[in-house]
This record gives C-alpha cells, structure tokens and sequence, in this order.
C-alpha cells in the first residue's frame, strides 16, 4: 500500500522510509508530504471501505497533537510551515474518510472514476421514490412525519454503505460507483431534514 | 402554498452557500436566476396517469438533484400546460421553471428545438451551472418521449391518426 519511492530528510539527508517515517525523520524533523500517499496511509488504514471510525479519531488525533503548532513555536519558520502542510492534509484525509460517502467518492477516485456533471442516472424507479421522499418532507405537518421519514432515509442509507462495502469487496467498481449515487441521493435528503430541524430549533 | 413557502425559504437559505461554491463568479446569481427561484412559475404535479400528460423525471448524480417536468398536451398537439417540481440548488430551480414557461403554447417538436444553451443564457449560467440547465433540456425531452409512450400505446382511434400523420 505505501509507495516505493523514497524521500530524503531535507534536513539530515537520509532516506525516510515513507511508511514509518511518514511525518517525521528518525532524526526528530518534520517531513514534507511523503510522495504519491493516499489518505489511508496517512491515518495508518488499509484502503477499505469498512473501516472503524474510532480508530480512525485515535490514530487522527494522536498524530495532530505532534504536528500541532505549539509543538513548533520554537523551531524553525520551514518546519512551523511543514508541520502546517501535514497538519492541513491530514485534516482533509480525515475529514474525507470520516463520512462513508465521502470514503466512497475517494475510493472511486483512487480507481480513476469520477462523479461528476456528465454522468445521469436512468433508473426511473429510483428517482421516482427520491421524488416522493422531498414531497413527503414538503407536506410533513408535525415533527414525527419527519421522524418517520428520517428513519426510512436512516434504513437506506444504511443499505446503500453495506451495497458499497459489498461492490468494493467484490472489486466491482462499476455496482459501487451506482450505490455511491444512491447514497449521494440518500444523504442529500438527509442533509434536508437536518436543515429543517435546525431551522425549527432556531 | 405551505409547501411552496417552505421550498422558498430552503432555498434562501442555501443561497450563501451557493455562492461561495461559485468561487470564480464574485457577482453571484444573475437577478434572473433570483427571479425564477423566488417566483418560481409552474410549481406543481399533473395526473402523471393521465393520456395527455407526459412526465419527465431525471437527476444530477453530482449533486443528488431531482427534477420532474411534466407538459399536458391537446388535441391539436399543442402544449397547453407545464409543472415542474424540483429538488436541487437554485439553479436547477430556475432552470426548470424557465423550461416550464418556455414549452407552453409550443408544439412537440418546437418544444423538442429547446437548447440548454438558450435556458443558459437566459439565466446567465455560470460554468460550473451549465449542468443545470442540461438537466432542464433533458427533463423536456424526457416527458416528450413520455407523451409519446403513452400515445403508442393508446388503442387505434384519434390519436393513431395523429401519430401517422407525423410519421
């Protein structure tokens, strides 16, 4: 999983291995990002779709806290900026990971694959039942209408992820590219819901 | 009308939002684009069951948009009635509204000359929009073919003659 290709210290000289020296040299000096990395090697993951969220806020947090500015005030300007380049990237491997639709659209792109402006879906079915979910939200009139709509969204969308781990597994990149736009669908409206209950509560 | 007030207010919401995607345009939405959102023409449903309507239902999987365009036809073939409902960002509302306005009184093959450029310039699309009024031009397209689904299939009478004499 980690790259062959080596990277010398810019400070001590000597080459780092990227796996276990991934943002420090032996030598105690930040590193700059290690070359071709994805995000799972950066937050020490084997690139999966199931992975456990827990270890992934241990490993995140354990390895912020050395890169962390306070860590830095008195070194060099260099390092206070690679610390921050690491820091900054590790941020938005995590953040990526964190959410499986996000982990999904990453993992896709890893295999070269897109999702983007020129692709449509031609599943009348399914845009159909998208369809009837907004209107659902758009005539809910009490709190528990949206419950009960948030539950059966809550259901798909966690058919949808077992769908996505199950193409990944079965490296059948295709059937996980079409249950990602499932659950970008899914999530979509759930982001919806959540917009409504923060607009009521406020 | 509920329904319609809390659709606008969603969408006023997402607004700053939207824009700061738009990175690159520092103007924002055109005020066309504002008008069509705000005003949104020709929200609602037709009979989807009914001979003489055709429904268009399509979607953005890059942003999990949704929109339903539907058109109602008479007897000379002539659009008489547009609805749209639509689930998506500003852009995609105002373009299926636009596309709404711009079928009625058109016959099918006018309607079918609708370019996603025109719907576009119209609302001055940003690039990154461009996608938006595509999905309108295919929703348009997609209840015509649906109008003509359902007329093939009708029994022979009227409407047969009206299909050969096209063909």
């Amino acid at each position: 999983m980690f790259p062959s290709v080596s990277r010398s210290c810019w400070k001590c000289g000597r080459d780092t291995n990227p796996e276990k020296e991934l943002f420090f040299c032996k030598c105690g000096i930040v590193q700059t990002v290690a070359p071709s990395v994805t995000y799972f090697d950066l937050l020490r993951e084997d690139i999966s779709f199931d992975l456990d969220t827990k270890t992934l806020g241990v490993v995140f947090r354990e390895t912020q806290k050395h890169l962390h500015p306070d860590m830095f005030s008195s070194k060099s300007k260099e390092e206070q900026r690679l610390a921050e380049e690491q820091s900054s990237l590790l941020n938005k491997a995590y953040q990526t990971l964190l959410k499986p639709l996000s982990r999904a659209i990453y993992m896709l792109n890893l295999h070269d694959l897109t999702i983007d402006e020129k692709d449509t879906i031609s599943d009348p079915e399914f845009l159909m039942d998208i369809m009837s979910f907004n209107e659902q939200i758009d005539e809910a009139s009490s709190a528990s209408d949206i419950t009960n709509i948030e539950e059966t969204i809550g259901v798909a969308i966690h058919k949808c992820i077992k769908e996505i781990s199950q193409a990944f597994k079965d490296c059948n990149i295709e059937e996980a590219k079409r249950s990602t736009i499932k659950l970008r669908y899914f999530t979509t409206i759930q982001e919806r819901i959540l917009d409504i209950r923060r607009r009521e509560l406020g | 009308m509920a329904m319609l007030s809390r659709g606008a207010r969603e969408l006023c919401k997402r607004i700053p939002r939207l824009e700061s995607s738009l990175a690159a345009s520092s103007a924002g939405y055109h005020k066309n684009v504002i008008d069509h959102y705000e005003n949104p023409r020709n929200v609602g449903s037709l009979d989807k069951d009914d001979k003489n309507v055709g429904t268009g239902l399509v979607g953005a999987p890059a942003c999990g948009d949704v929109m339903k365009l539907q058109i109602k036809l008479d007897d000379d073939g002539k659009i008489i009635d547009a609805k749209f409902k639509t689930f998506g960002c500003g852009s995609a509302i105002a373009s299926s509204s636009l596309a709404t306005e711009w079928v009625k009184g058109k016959t099918m093959d006018e309607a079918m000359t609708i370019k996603n450029t025109e719907i576009a310039k119209e609302l001055s699309l940003p690039p990154v929009k461009l996608h938006c009024s595509m999905l309108a031009e295919d929703a348009i397209k997609a209840a015509l073919q649906d109008y003509k689904i359902k007329q093939g299939n009708e029994p022979p009478g009227s409407k047969e003659e009206k299909k050969a004499s096209r063909n």
